[in-house]
């Protein structure tokens, strides 16, 4: 029933359990399904300046650009990832955007008329005391705030030990 | 943050529109502009007004 | 942001202010104020109260009129204008309703805690602003109208250190500059080769020790957001890094002061210690204004600190490209890390202490800021109950223990009711300047003495003889106001700052970052405690 399905991931335990929902489950199903990977550089990197007064606006703006630079970087190694552990990948569109998650989620999947949008679940973060870092920005998506925008139905995946 | 956009097949139909380069320079200083230089000026003139009422008046 | 929506919080804003100066000014609070003891502060709450509104109603009023555009009056004045106005609000009733608020409770709470909220956190009306800054931002967030003014917060902490620049004398430069120089730079030096050798030791990529260095060394955030590029960190690195440093540098703005309290320190101790262990440069503001935000001392030597590390963060920034110029490939010219970033605001700075130099803020004879005037004057005497005071004391020979060159400055202070030198020879400016400072040289030395209990004096002579040096004592008036438009400024940029604080930002902390950061941050605060309180002295400030 669903024929666009915008997949929202930034590479985290969480949102491996929805790239292999959508790609080892729904696309197996439903091989004419078309995937759009949605990754998200997050606006809040503008916050992580801090109470930073030194600087002039060109060092934040030199900050920021290496920022979105390296984030797009990086972004292309996770899609390669996702490449390669699913063959089913290959044929999906992968964008990057900058912007505050749950509108750029929103809009994205406006843009590309998609009728579905999945995540990963809410898994607890273990960053604090955890010397294994993650990539990128710690951000959850604000549950609330993307309920009440949503154009289309949200899919959750749940948790599958074995998504790793 | 402009907009960055990756794509396999480089699909990167999505230009900077201006509206999101607007977004970036809500800093009230965007680059270009020296914000020290300000700072240094509106001080000077702080301290002018101070003289004239404090001083010279 | 439309220029209509702006409009409404704009005429609250500045409406409130008008309305508020109104009725203070009417005298209709008086007995709050008295009671909040912020009775003094009247009249330059009714000022700033009608002139600040008065502007925000101007501005408003220019936007209906004027169609919105994009110049530089749109950007920089009539954009921010709202902002500015809500911080300025939030800086003026954190001053005159929060902070003494905030006193009387801890001091009511006092029975039932055993101590002073008040004093054991040091929440002064800085703290607090920057608080309130965090906590707006953390939980209802910034609002729309404000952004743009909130922006500005940054650059007018600039000029409050601009300003700063007119409070100091050569010799202090000298004298704090040779400690700044001295402390921060063994301390900046020794973190960044800690923070590298132990990336070292626990085999962490060079670009995270990279950035966690320029961090922990020099000066916090900025200095990891100067170095990110540079180094070309990874994402997680940038993230981390600066979570740590940020929530390390909080907890640090509230545990210096209570221990520099704790530990007796004077203001210079204090400010040295503050601007070498502190990280983040707006933290070290705050916690020396914490530490005594009544007179400037420790913010005028912490600031001199804070000074000295941006000048040397231009070097770290080239030692770490240097370090990893053969990885990036990218090299950078002196012109690049050294000329375009130089801080103009510390010419700024510079140029106001030599316009103080030159005595262009208080007549010639002034010494920065302060003067003595020895001429007879009203102004200049002690009270009369004060007189009686002293002069039934001398009569009465109560005063005891005085050599003769004491017992004779303070029975010319009997005679002449005031400092001064001997009216034969007030024609002669020199000499009646002369026997002016031996007198209270003398006078001094008696209170020292009553202090160091090796003399007894009876506490009301006492208090007589402090309020006669008291009062010939003076401030130049453009000094006096030029040191409240400064701690204003700093007041409006610190609250503006705190309100850049996210938690989302405090919340990246962790990894190696974490562990790294807490050793060396740590570490560094704590031999700069000892190396401080074993080298700096007490320098004279005036």
């Amino acid at each position: 029933m669903f024929t666009s399905i915008l997949l929202c991931t930034h590479g985290t335990t969480g949102a491996r359990q929805a790239e292999r929902l959508v790609f080892a489950k729904l696309l197996k199903k439903n091989p004419e399904l078309q995937v759009t990977v949605l990754t998200i550089i997050d606006q809040d990197w503008q916050n992580m300046t801090g109470d930073d007064w030194l600087n002039s606006s060109k060092t934040h703006t030199t900050f920021l650009d290496h920022v979105e630079k390296q984030m797009g970087e990086e972004n292309e190694e996770d899609w390669q990832r996702i490449r390669d552990k699913y063959p089913s990948a290959l044929k999906a569109q992968f964008v990057g955007k900058v912007g505050a998650i749950e509108e750029t989620i929103v809009s994205e999947a406006e843009k590309r008329e998609c009728d579905l949008i999945v995540i990963g679940p809410y898994l607890k973060s273990r960053r604090l005391f955890n010397l294994n870092m993650e990539k990128g920005l710690k951000a959850r998506i604000d549950a609330i705030k993307l309920h009440k925008i949503l154009p289309c139905p949200l899919l959750i995946a749940p948790v599958v030990e074995s998504a790793d | 943050m402009s907009e960055k956009k990756v794509t396999p097949e480089s699909e990167n139909t999505d230009k900077n529109t201006g509206e999101e380069l607007e977004e970036r320079a809500l800093s009230v200083f965007s680059s270009e502009r020296n914000e020290d230089m300000t700072a240094l000026v509106l001080s000077l003139l702080t301290t002018l007004i101070v003289l004239i009422f404090t001083k010279w008046m | 942001m439309t220029q209509a929506q702006s409009n409404k919080p704009l005429f609250i804003i500045s409406g409130f202010m008008v309305i508020y100066a109104l009725i203070a000014s009417s005298g209709v609070l008086h007995p709050l104020m008295k009671y909040l003891h912020t009775a003094k502060a009247v009249d330059l709450q009714v000022s700033m109260g009608l002139i600040c509104g008065g502007i925000g109603i101007l501005g408003g009023i220019v936007n209906i009129v004027r169609k919105p555009g994009n110049t530089s009056f749109d950007r920089f004045v009539l954009q921010p204008l709202p902002g500015i106005l809500l911080i300025l609000l939030m800086a003026m009733a954190i001053r005159w309703y929060v902070e003494p608020l905030v006193k009387l409770f801890s001091h009511n709470l006092q029975p039932v805690l055993g101590f002073k909220i008040y004093k054991v956190l040091n929440l002064n009306y800085v703290i607090l602003g920057l608080l309130a800054g965090v906590l707006i931002t953390n939980t209802y967030g910034i609002p729309k109208f404000a952004a743009a003014g909130v922006k500005c917060a940054r650059f007018v902490l600039k000029m409050g250190v601009i300003m700063l620049g007119a409070r100091y004398s050569f010799a202090e430069l000298a004298k704090l500059g040779t400690y700044s120089i001295f402390l921060v730079g063994t301390f900046v030096l020794g973190t960044v080769f800690l923070v590298l050798w132990l990336g070292n030791l626990f085999k962490q990529p060079k670009t995270m020790t990279g950035v966690l260095a320029a961090g922990m060394g020099v000066c916090g955030v900025s200095a990891t957001v100067a170095v990110a590029p540079v180094v070309k960190a990874k994402s997680e690195e940038m993230a981390y890094t600066i979570g740590t440093i940020l929530s390390f540098g909080i907890i640090c703005m509230f545990v210096f002061p209570t221990v520099g309290h704790w530990a007796g320190m004077n203001p210079v101790q204090f400010g040295a210690w503050a601007g070498t262990g502190i990280l983040n440069s707006a933290q070290v503001a705050a916690s020396a204004l914490a530490f005594n935000a009544v007179d400037i001392k420790t913010l005028k030597v912490a600031e001199i600190f804070n000074i000295t590390r941006v000048l040397f963060l231009p070097i770290i920034v080239l030692v770490l490209a240097a370090w990893f110029g053969k990885e990036t490939g990218k090299k950078l010219t002196f012109k690049e890390v050294v000329i375009d970033k130089f801080p103009i605001f510390i010419i700024g700075f510079l140029l106001l202490f030599a316009m103080s130099s030159m005595g262009l803020f208080s007549p010639p004879t002034h010494y920065k800021g302060k003067f003595i005037d020895y001429s007879y004057n009203e102004r200049t005497q002690v009270t009369d109950k004060e007189w009686d005071v002293l002069n039934g004391a001398v009569q009465a020979n109560a005063i005891k223990g005085l050599n003769e060159e004491q017992m004779a400055a303070v029975k010319d202070l009997v005679a002449q009711r005031q400092l001064a030198g001997n009216y034969e020879s007030r024609g002669d400016k020199d000499l009646f300047q002369k026997q002016g400072e031996a007198r209270m040289f003398q006078l001094e030395t008696i209170l020292a003495a009553a202090k160091g209990g090796t003399l007894h004096l009876e506490k009301n002579v006492k208090a007589a003889i402090h309020h006669a040096i008291k009062q010939v004592h003076k401030k130049s008036k453009t000094v006096t106001t030029l040191t409240d438009c400064m701690i204003w400024f700093f007041a409006f940029g610190l609250i503006g700052l705190g309100m850049q604080i996210t938690k989302k930002a405090i919340f990246q902390a962790g990894g190696w970052p974490l562990a790294i950061g807490i050793i060396s941050g740590v570490t560094k605060a704590t031999l700069s405690f000892f190396v401080v309180l074993w080298l700096v002295k007490d320098v004279v400030l005036k």
